[in-house]
């Protein structure tokens, strides 16, 4: 018996590691298959392709899922393309949604396993690092082997320069605007704000009636360091402040407290929701606004598309309000909120890889910012690509074509605030600079200790030299 | 004489036999576990941000850690969570269990409402709480003001000085139906001649509890200790969830830390250092549960 046992166990043993082995062995067979939260466009001949060298696969990891109709349809976009070219190259696509991208791309450059191209943002703050590795190719590279592509396709101040040299291709040019709901305005017969002072004074009158006046919070720094920072941007010398940091090294100056203080002021007088750690980040500061629970909100073009009918028909675009006082800029009539953060980066270890991968590469950016794949782009996410191209509204986003025509009517407004976001030149120091602000809106801190422990942040973190 | 050689023989083969089926498990144990492990402690002792150059730079990230007002805000965190949990989730889940076993009718139905939200994800659970305890909007504080308790209404996530409570008891509450399981099936396994002798002597339930059942499930208890605070140390979604660790640090613990600086300020030289010390807090408090509950045990044995 116990013969038969140990001949059992042996054979058993025998089957599990062959097993094991074909285990490790079926990996590599495995990469072009469709994992969950991907897909992987291919044909029949691409396994023994691959193995040939004739057909590569490039990996893509971006923002695009399939969320809505439209962002389907743009899928499919894609899908069709790759079933185009499988005969040449596989299209192993990964759309991660929102910050969760910077996770997942973190860790596949830490695994050393970076995507070939990624979109990602466009900043020292958010990929400063992988900028400094020498991760990414730069974009003169690419426009130099592109026939389709040229850096003059896309808006000039859109490219990021990291030590005089631009490695993301421009992907989006947003925009913002402030909603107000005007049943809200008009039960409580309240005109709209012209300035920031204004919206104090409409809180007064909001806030005893249980209704928010404006949907905003802070959750991982987000959304607050946006209007933050467009309020900030209307003081004279604080896009000067904001552009030299990575040279003085300062951000703590007194323009900024002051900005900062101006936000607490707006939180003492009960502007925002009470709770702004749960009404914060963008999901669910805009539920706030659709809802009907608050009667302004500060719009950017990646989140027209989740304004619900009813918070569309409700909504009228406002002139931008304004910084009062001496220190204010005197042309803020010509401010609006225009920006473009984030790019699509090539890994240079793939680009140098094989003359296929490259072929690979450039042809399909060369897809994804053809024209056709642009406009499609801008009716799936409402966001405008920052490629120079006449955008059709015939199947855009509602408040999108809002947008585009209010500033079409005002064609005087040309500039922007600055964004900390864009000129923070260390990954660290942003990551504080965000989960701080969580801390400032909430009252825990004052715009003083908020401003020095970022500055603490900026100096334990940057090396100006 | 031929007797010890086959004895010896026997033994070899033996020795032999079950090293070779040790092997894959042991092999996986130091690839997965002892490998990454001496990884993480050589990363703690660099300066990496997870692409380009691993500079070694020795115990500058714990002694930066150690100098950060912050890290000090987050141990307290950790210990409060450590604290709450083990003093209120253990013996909140012991009663349940009790009150279960001793249940005659209902006893499945309720066993299964306590246990579901251990099942459900953290995620979800954090979310729900999220809406439930918004203080602008949610049901929670909607129902204290309609029955005049204003002065209850607070903002639970977003004050600083009790968001680290409301976290707590929201993974509290979730997994209390986990270790009431436990701790059942460990009452489930004493003896019925020994509950029906401690019956047929007169005790009442609460004598039975005390002396009876508890130091039967000794080892149970033990076990639910050990996953409880080695939970605490790890567990982070609740947090993650409903407040990403804020406002600022009021609500992170140690492995939401490790995370956030892994991951969002791109220090992985500093996550590696928190995440060492997890390790190293879990080890400890481990081996002193192991000793509390043998000193107890060795008191108890002494006492009868």
């Amino acid at each position: 018996m116990k013969k038969i046992t140990r001949a059992f166990s042996a054979l058993l043993v025998c089957c599990l590691v062959p097993m094991f082995m074909g285990c490790q062995s079926s990996t590599n067979a495995a990469t072009v298959e469709q994992p969950e939260s991907s897909s992987a466009y291919t044909s029949e001949s691409s396994g023994s392709g691959e193995t040939s060298g004739e057909i590569v696969t490039i990996r893509v990891l971006d923002q695009n899922t399939d969320t809505t109709e439209e962002m389907a349809a743009f899928l499919d976009k894609i899908d069709e393309y790759a079933a185009g070219v499988a005969n040449r190259y596989v299209i192993e696509h990964e759309g991660i949604a929102g910050d969760d991208i910077k996770t997942v791309m973190k860790t596949y450059v830490a695994a050393n396993n970076a995507p070939d191209l990624v979109e990602y943002w466009n900043s020292a703050s958010d990929s400063g690092s992988m900028m400094e590795a020498g991760l990414f190719l730069p974009t003169d590279e690419f426009f130099a082997a592109s026939e389709n592509l040229s850096k003059e396709d896309f808006i000039e101040s859109h490219f990021y320069y990291y030590d005089g040299v631009s490695y993301g291709i421009p992907m989006d040019h947003s925009s913002g605007v402030w909603l107000v709901n005007k049943d809200i305005f008009a039960q409580y017969d309240l005109e709209y704000p012209k300035t920031y002072d204004d919206i104090i004074g409409i809180a007064k009158v909001l806030q005893p009636n249980g209704i928010i006046t404006l949907a905003m919070g802070s959750k991982g720094g987000n959304p607050l360091h946006f209007p933050l920072d467009d309020l900030y941007g209307r003081y004279e010398g604080a896009e000067e402040e904001m552009n030299s940091i990575s040279t003085t090294g300062v951000i703590r100056t007194d323009l900024f407290v002051e900005a900062l203080q101006y936000v607490e002021k707006m939180r003492d007088a009960g502007c925002f929701p009470s709770d702004t750690i749960t009404n914060g980040d963008w999901g669910p500061t805009l539920a706030l606004y659709n809802e009907g629970r608050a009667a302004m909100y500060y719009l950017l073009t990646p989140m027209a598309s989740s304004l619900t009918e009813e918070a569309v028909a409700w909504s009228e675009i406002i002139d931008h309000p304004q910084v009062t006082g001496d220190k204010a800029r005197t042309d803020q009539g010509d401010m609006g909120i225009f920006m473009g953060n984030k790019a699509m980066f090539i890994n240079k270890a793939s680009w140098e890889e094989s003359e296929e991968k490259r072929a690979a590469i450039i042809d399909y950016l060369d897809f994804y910012f053809s024209d056709e794949m642009c406009q499609a782009y801008y009716e799936a996410k409402g966001t405008q690509p920052a490629k120079n191209l006449e955008y059709s509204d015939e199947n855009a986003v509602e408040m999108s074509k809002r947008m585009n025509a209010y500033y079409a009517a005002h064609p005087n407004i040309t500039k922007s605030a600055q964004l900390h976001m864009l000129t923070i030149p260390n990954d660290t120091v942003w990551a504080d600079y965000q989960s701080f602000l969580d801390e400032f809106l909430s009252g825990a801190v004052t715009a003083e200790e908020y401003a020095a422990k970022v500055q603490d942040s900026l100096d334990r973190n940057y090396n100006k030299e | 004489m031929k007797n010890d050689h086959d004895k010896r023989k026997r033994k070899h083969s033996d020795i032999l036999f079950f090293t070779f089926f040790s092997v894959p498990s042991v092999l996986l144990y130091i690839v997965f576990l002892i490998v990454p492990l001496g990884l993480v402690a050589w990363l703690s002792l660099t300066q990496w941000t997870g692409a380009g150059d691993i500079r070694f730079i020795g115990l500058e990230n714990y002694r930066f850690l150690f100098s950060y007002s912050d890290f000090w805000i987050i141990i307290r965190n950790t210990a409060i969570m450590v604290l709450m949990n083990v003093a209120i989730q253990i013996p909140l889940a012991t009663i349940l269990a009790f009150v279960l076993f001793r249940l005659t009718k209902g006893f499945r139905f309720f066993r299964a409402t306590y246990f579901l939200p251990s099942i459900i994800s953290a995620t979800v659970i954090g979310l729900m709480f999220s809406v439930l305890l918004n203080s602008d909007i949610g049901p929670v504080n909607s129902l204290l003001r309609s029955v005049g308790l204003n002065s209850l209404a607070l903002s639970w996530l977003s004050n600083p000085r009790i968001s680290i409570y409301t976290v707590t008891v929201v993974s509290l509450w979730q997994y209390i139906g986990y270790h009431m399981v436990l701790i059942l099936a460990g009452m489930q396994s004493i003896s019925e001649e020994i509950m029906e002798s401690a019956m047929i002597d007169g005790a009442n339930n609460f004598q039975l509890a005390v002396h009876i059942v508890l130091p039967q499930i000794r080892p149970v208890l033990e076990v639910s200790f050990i996953f409880c605070v080695t939970g605490c140390l790890k567990g982070f979604e609740h947090a993650f969830i409903m407040t990403w660790g804020g406002p600022g640090v009021a609500s992170t613990n140690l492995a939401l830390y490790m995370y956030k600086l892994a991951f969002s300020s791109s220090e992985l030289g500093k996550g590696a250092a928190i995440a060492v010390m997890i390790v190293i807090s879990a080890l400890a408090l481990t081996r002193l549960t192991n000793l509390i509950f043998r000193v107890k045990g060795e008191e108890d044995a002494l006492s009868l």
